[in-house]
């Protein structure tokens, strides 16, 4: 008896040395889990809620569109339809004067482009669902967040150019950009911060945030708590600590149609930029906070339209150093597709696909270049998605949520990079 | 699918596709069309598999 009771209290106490070291092990593992989504270029082009009676307005906002499309020295024909029952601007055509083939038509719906058609082969550029649905499983993921940080983002990081412009109205509430953008997704999201943080969105300014507002008015009434963080008109950069990850976010500048992949920040300038990054790692490597998430607009590594930043404008230099003892991923946007790179031990992705007009043209690229790892090669389709980052003591996680509507299955999850 | 109300209206699958037994009308089960893109959303998370 006395044996059996002795093998008994042996075996309990096996059990309590079990318990006392997995439990406290998975306790805080859970602790330390937690995630975000990241997306961009979600603004849709042109809003334009004219009657047939205002198309001298109408006109005018399209001239405005077009100096930024296409500068100032290309002539540009148009061919502009109201609907006859609504007297509401129903459809736009327009190409570079000469060439009708090159042409983009956007038909709208009280005003905002729903679908947009372009030459030669009538490519469709843009489908306004792609936005909504990306707008409308972001905020459902969040509120599943919120409740639980294991079960959804605690948080949404942007890329930038979640605006068009300026010209109908800055402020959040002159501007039908920022008021959309508010309605439909801002002010949806779980209301405060998860631990201390003064809300749950987060972005790099964009090109179409500063054109006609210099001042950025808009971005700073729509998320007015960007100051606490240090993100003012005159100083663009911020950064803040979650959970052991850093999170740095940049200004690449203005646009500028001659220079369109230029870094042309001056708030501050590209220099200052790298002295406060490599400031900021530095910090990062000496606190142990071993993972980094660094977003800015214009990608540092690209084969789609304007192409990368030039290499004497690119944060790589500045941030190759770091990465043998930091976890760096950088979050892109500018070019309206996705892209994947792993240079020198750092994850660049172009996340530039969250509900804008889409660019399908990549450029071949030059040699020797990394590997494009989302497409491949791969002939590019319509495809709007965000960005899913789990981070944990098991490591990180990302994949793309993804809906292409003319798929077989419009939408997917991929899995692009596990620890 | 999705198009533009005006362009569904001269595409009126019902009057010419079904009339011509290009398609069956089961077939018009198949799709939806609309020009909203919050309605499209619903469509979608109603019909996509839980990933």
């Amino acid at each position: 008896m006395k044996r059996i009771l002795s093998d008994f209290f042996r075996l309990l106490l096996l059990s309590a040395l079990v318990w006392l070291y997995f439990i406290p092990a998975a306790a805080a593992e859970q602790d330390n889990s937690f995630s975000f989504v990241v997306f961009g270029d979600n603004r849709l082009p042109g809003y334009l809620p004219y009657t047939s009676d205002q198309i001298d307005e109408a006109e005018k906002c399209f001239e405005q569109m077009k100096l930024y499309a296409y500068g100032p020295d290309l002539a540009v024909d148009t061919e502009i339809s109201f609907d006859p029952d609504t007297g509401k601007l129903d459809w736009i055509k327009y190409w570079p004067k000469g060439a009708p083939e090159k042409y983009r038509l956007v038909f709208l719906k009280d005003g905002w482009p729903r679908l947009i058609v372009q030459g030669p082969q009538a490519d469709v550029a843009l489908r306004s669902e792609g936005q909504a649905w990306i707008y409308t499983e972001i905020v459902a993921e969040s509120k599943k967040g919120a409740e639980d940080p294991l079960s959804g983002p605690s948080f949404c990081l942007n890329t930038g150019d979640m605006t068009y412009f300026g010209y109908q109205g800055k402020s959040r509430d002159e501007s039908p950009y920022w008021r959309d953008f508010h309605q439909r997704f801002l002010s949806k999201l779980p209301v405060g911060g998860p631990e201390g943080l003064p809300g749950r969105f987060f972005p790099a300014p964009g090109n179409h945030e500063t054109w006609l507002d210099e001042n950025l008015e808009g971005l700073l009434s729509t998320v007015p708590y960007l100051p606490q963080m240090g993100f003012t008109a005159e100083h663009r950069v911020y950064k803040f600590d979650y959970r052991g990850c850093r999170f740095i976010f940049l200004d690449t500048g203005d646009m500028d149609y001659r220079n369109p992949s230029a870094w042309g920040s001056k708030h501050p300038d590209f220099q200052a930029q790298m002295a406060i990054l490599s400031e900021w790692l530095q910090e990062a490597k000496e606190k142990e906070t071993h993972q980094v998430f660094i977003t800015f607009h214009n990608p540092a590594f690209c084969i789609s339209y304007w192409g990368p930043l030039p290499l004497e404008e690119n944060p790589h230099p500045y941030l190759k150093p770091f990465a043998s003892e930091l976890k760096i991923t950088v979050f892109n946007g500018h070019v309206h597709t996705t892209e994947v790179y792993q240079v020198d031990g750092i994850r660049y992705l172009i996340l530039g696909a969250g509900g804008g007009e889409q660019g399908h043209e990549a450029n071949p690229p030059p040699t020797d270049y990394p590997e494009e790892l989302y497409w491949k090669g791969q002939p590019r389709v319509e495809d709007y998605n965000y960005l899913r980052v789990q981070v944990s003591n098991k490591g990180t996680r990302m994949w793309l949520r993804r809906y292409r509507p003319r798929a077989d299955t419009p939408v997917e999850e991929v899995e692009l990079y596990k620890e | 699918m999705t198009c533009p109300p005006r362009i569904c209206q001269e595409v009126d699958m019902e009057k010419t596709l079904l009339a011509q037994s290009k398609i069956t009308s089961q077939d018009m089960n198949l799709f939806s069309t609309t020009d909203d893109p919050e309605e499209v959303v619903r469509f979608i998370r109603e019909n996509q598999p839980s990933v």
